[in-house]
């Protein structure tokens, strides 16, 4: 046990480090399940038959025969891209994201504790994002954010018992770090030579303390005959972050000017902002067709209407700023199919549609996002105590003309992500 | 590890259950994205605008009409527009004059544009006019002042925006004597500059007045924004009496333009109101108490509280000037008094002597010494054409608001939309504009809604009026014009 804590603390720091997807989920949510549940496309709820069941359903674990440990990281590959319209940036202006590989990591771990309790513990990152753009220096939209990163790693210990047979119920308690990151340039106003100019005042970064919040999930699963119904419920998070504001003086390299705008450069600070992580319900049914023949289908309710307006504060107030956000409640849907190829590989196969919270108004540098379609294929192998999946996803875009962004931002977003992962389960 | 699912068998049954969910993912999925924007612009709009005004049509910037700063005018930005998705061959034609400018403050001198030469403390001076003579086809009028008007344009500019003129003038007026205001020694160079008059003796056409020159082109769309010049030439010398006519009269020249403009042509007119004075920085940068070159407060030498400027139209006696009247804090000091106040004017003496002691380090009695060359005009008071007390202020607000009821009125009697500008610069006074995250308001020198003589919008500024003309020709037309680009007219 404490061998396996070690590898989870190790994870923890690792996940903080690195986890940057925003392809898995609407907004900022992943699918922070094992590759065998994201090659069904994540429609898990009503199968949970992993140790990633602590994700996606607690209660499956009841249902989980020995001690498990299951680790692994999926990675995606996204481009964005993003083509200007008046009033700003205006035609002509081309933003693309950095091609970078970012990797979210996860562990989860389960032991009977009785003939009808099971115990376990995961760790994974159901919500992160991070925004970043080519040129940032130069990127057009770098005065409402030039990079923004964010990670919520969750350490879930979870208990569940077989309450009847065929009723399952589980409840974990979440433990959540959340680590941040913003960098945004603070432009000024200036006449030169007769004409308005915008220069940038200072390049302004904001490291968030590493906070700590609590929270829960729970589940319900039921079977009946050859189809099961799992429902699976993770409560929103209040979540303050408190961090420290530096200013790197830019300036339009006119000394004269420079001289009057260096009075202007804000003193290193204290700034908060307030990120809440939505509820999510999710409903999911599983049937087994035959021998082997599984399928499966999520019906997922998040509660993003709790990311109304997001309050970025200064001890400055003059830097403070407001972005206004308006998510809404959206519902996503997921589905899959794995088929027996031979006595230990299985094939899977699945998609996902997942609408985006977003309106219009609030899809800006910040934060992009869009309506989402994806298809995934993955296959698992079993040999002995040892169990190994692989899943990879492709993730479809919808383009999104934005015209009425609150930071008068707009023009088009076109994106599209390749995810791709890998879990290696062990019984004992 | 065998999972559950293994030992299950099918249950055929339940197909119709997962149909339903596939069924559902598939119509979600399918769900085609977001259209992309459709636009459509008449080609007429790009060729057959024609824009016309006073100076806030013209483009004038930071106290002058020059070629940098035309091309941010409004009339520009919104054939920019038009041609986005139209024909980018059609670009406005105007009235470009080389840079550093013309000075639309001073109707004959050559100086140019105002310029910022430091923030701290602020100093703005006046771009000079080093080469009069220009390489460019040069357009001679008879003071000998050169523009940049190329040959092939011999016909009317289309933008007809034409400094300090009046509705009167639109409509009568032929060349730089017969404006309103114009008289013998001091003519109105604008006009010749803007109705291509004046090359080698001759004129475009024979007395062809703004309007007449616009009706020769066949416009398919006509922006017309006057009357704030005749307020403006009273507003900026202190004078509501200086009005040149009143609401009642304003009315009938624009009934008259408006009338000659939709009985000789086939244009959409489309029409604007005033803004208020009180969202323009000339009006509100001085505050009403003496102020250091920083702009910061000075405090007064016995009670530590404010001084009061020295002015002519004040009524108190100063504790601080022997045999001079201090302005109430009311008292509205205009942008214009800035120049007194590098002279001395407005500030008493004991200001002006603490000043040169910390700038120069001398006792009181050497800086004592040195005040009248420091400052020559030391201990006058500021003119009575420097100031705006709260009575002259109100009377040319009203003045703004007659116009606005009459510009309302007789438009609406034409059917004629009338574009919103008062909102626009009442919106630039209240929180101002964003654009990609940078915040514009109307703050001096820094704010960025308004160029340098705080009177005229800068750029940006024009660029929010464009918009709001656009709204209007949408509605009204269904055209759809995007809205213009504003990154085009900062500075990067």
């Amino acid at each position: 046990m404490r061998r396996l804590l070690g590898v989870l603390a190790a994870l923890a720091a690792l996940g903080i480090i690195t986890s940057q997807a925003d392809a898995q989920s609407a907004a900022f949510g992943q699918r922070a399940a094992g590759s065998g549940a994201l090659g069904m496309g994540g429609a898990f709820a009503a199968v949970a038959d992993d140790a990633s069941a602590i994700f996606a359903n607690p209660a499956g674990i009841a249902r989980l025969q020995g001690n498990h440990v299951l680790i692994g990281a999926a990675g995606h590959v996204q481009r964005l891209e993003f083509t200007g319209a008046p009033p700003y940036p205006g035609y002509g202006i081309k933003e693309k994201s950095p091609n970078d590989i970012h990797f979210d990591p996860h562990a989860f771990a389960t032991f009977h504790l009785s003939d009808y309790v099971v115990g376990g513990i995961g760790m994974y990152v159901p919500f992160s994002w991070r925004t970043d753009w080519q040129r940032r220096e130069a990127f057009t939209g770098r005065y409402v954010m030039a990079t923004a990163e964010m990670s919520g790693l969750y350490l879930n210990p979870t208990v569940a018992m077989e309450v009847t047979p065929g009723l399952s119920a589980g409840i974990g308690l979440d433990v959540v770090f959340t680590d941040a990151r913003f960098v945004r340039y603070e432009p000024t106003t200036i006449q030169i030579d007769a004409r308005t100019a915008v220069a940038d005042l200072a390049k302004m970064t904001v490291v968030m303390d590493p906070s700590l919040g609590v929270t829960f999930n729970a589940g319900l699963l039921i079977d009946w005959s050859a189809f099961h119904i799992g429902l699976s419920y993770r409560h929103g998070l209040d979540n303050s972050l408190e961090g420290d504001a530096e200013f790197d003086f830019i300036g339009t390299g006119s000394g004269d000017l420079d001289d009057g705008l260096r009075d202007r450069l804000p003193d290193a600070q204290r700034a908060s902002l307030n990120l809440p992580f939505p509820a999510v319900a999710t409903l999911g049914v599983a049937w087994n067709i035959a021998d082997g023949w599984l399928a499966a289908a999520d019906v997922e309710l998040t509660r993003w209407s709790v990311f109304d307006v997001l309050d970025f504060e200064f001890e400055d107030t003059a830097l403070s700023r407001v972005y206004e956000r308006r998510y809404e409640d959206v519902v996503s849907f997921r589905g899959g199919l794995s088929v027996p190829a031979g006595e230990r590989l299985a094939v899977r196969l699945g998609g996902l549609y997942e609408p985006t919270p977003a309106p219009t108004l609030a899809i800006g540098p910040f934060l992009p996002d869009a309506d989402r379609f994806g298809i995934t294929a993955g296959i698992g192998y079993a040999y002995e105590r040892w169990r190994l999946d692989i899943h990879e996803q492709l993730v479809f875009f919808s383009e999104t003309d934005v015209s009425d962004n609150v930071e008068n931002f707009n023009g088009r977003y076109d994106a599209m992500a390749w995810l791709f992962g890998v879990s290696v389960g062990h019984d004992f | 590890m065998v999972g559950w699912h293994q030992k299950a068998r099918g249950r055929w049954s339940g197909v119709a259950l997962f149909g339903v969910l596939v069924v559902a993912l598939g119509i979600a999925g399918c769900e085609p994205g977001l259209a992309p924007i459709e636009r459509s612009v008449p080609k007429s709009f790009v060729k057959d605008y024609i824009a016309l005004g006073d100076g806030f049509t013209a483009g004038v910037q930071s106290g002058a009409l020059s070629k940098r700063l035309q091309l941010d005018s409004y009339p520009a930005q919104l054939s920019s527009a038009f041609q986005m998705l139209s024909d980018p061959s059609g670009a406005m034609v105007q009235p470009l004059v080389a840079n550093p400018g013309f000075n639309s403050g001073d109707r004959v001198t050559a100086a140019g544009y105002l310029a910022l030469v430091s923030l701290s403390p602020p100093e703005i001076v006046r771009a000079e006019w080093e080469n009069p003579l220009l390489a460019t086809p040069a357009f001679r009028d008879s003071m000998h002042h050169s523009f940049e008007i190329k040959r092939e344009h011999f016909v009317p500019f289309r933008n007809l925006g034409i400094p300090r003129a009046y509705a009167y003038d639109l409509a009568v007026a032929i060349d730089s004597t017969t404006c309103w205001a114009c008289d013998n020694g001091r003519p109105n160079l604008f006009f010749n500059t803007v109705l291509r008059l004046g090359l080698d003796g001759t004129q475009f056409a024979d007395s062809l007045t703004a309007v007449g020159q616009a009706i020769t082109l066949g416009p398919k769309l006509v922006t017309l924004w006057v009357g704030l010049a005749e307020i403006m030439d009273a507003a900026i010398v202190g004078d509501p009496n200086a009005l040149p006519y009143d609401a009642t009269v304003f009315g009938g020249w624009l009934s008259q333009i408006l009338d000659t403009l939709l009985d000789e042509t086939e244009a959409v007119v489309i029409a604007a109101n005033l803004p208020s004075l009180a969202t323009m920085p000339f009006f509100t940068a001085l505050p009403g108490y003496v102020i250091d070159p920083y702009f910061e407060p000075v405090a007064h030498p016995v009670s530590g509280g404010r001084i009061a400027w020295l002015g002519e139209e004040g009524t108190a006696e100063s504790d601080l000037q022997a045999g001079a009247t201090e302005l109430d804090d009311e008292t509205i000091v205009l942008l214009s008094a800035l120049e007194l106040m590098q002279e001395g004017v407005g500030l008493p003496d004991v200001v002006l002597i603490r000043r040169i002691m910390d700038e120069q380090g001398l006792s009181e009695e050497e800086a004592t010494a040195a005040l009248p060359i420091e400052y020559p005009r030391h201990g006058e008071m500021l003119p009575a054409s420097a100031t705006l007390t709260t009575a002259e202020f109100l009377l040319l607000e009203g003045a703004v608001d007659a116009f606005n009821a009459t510009i309302g009125d007789t438009c609406t009697a034409r059917d004629v939309p009338v574009v919103d500008v008062r909102a626009v610069f009442e919106s630039f006074a209240a929180g101002g504009l964003v654009f990609g995250g940078v915040g514009f308001e109307n703050g001096h020198l820094t704010g960025g809604l308004f160029s340098l003589d705080g009177i005229h919008p800068s750029g940006v500024g024009y660029a929010a009026i464009a918009n709001a003309w656009i709204d209007v020709i949408n509605a009204e037309t269904g055209a759809g014009v995007p809205p213009v680009d504003a990154r085009a007219v900062m500075v990067p």
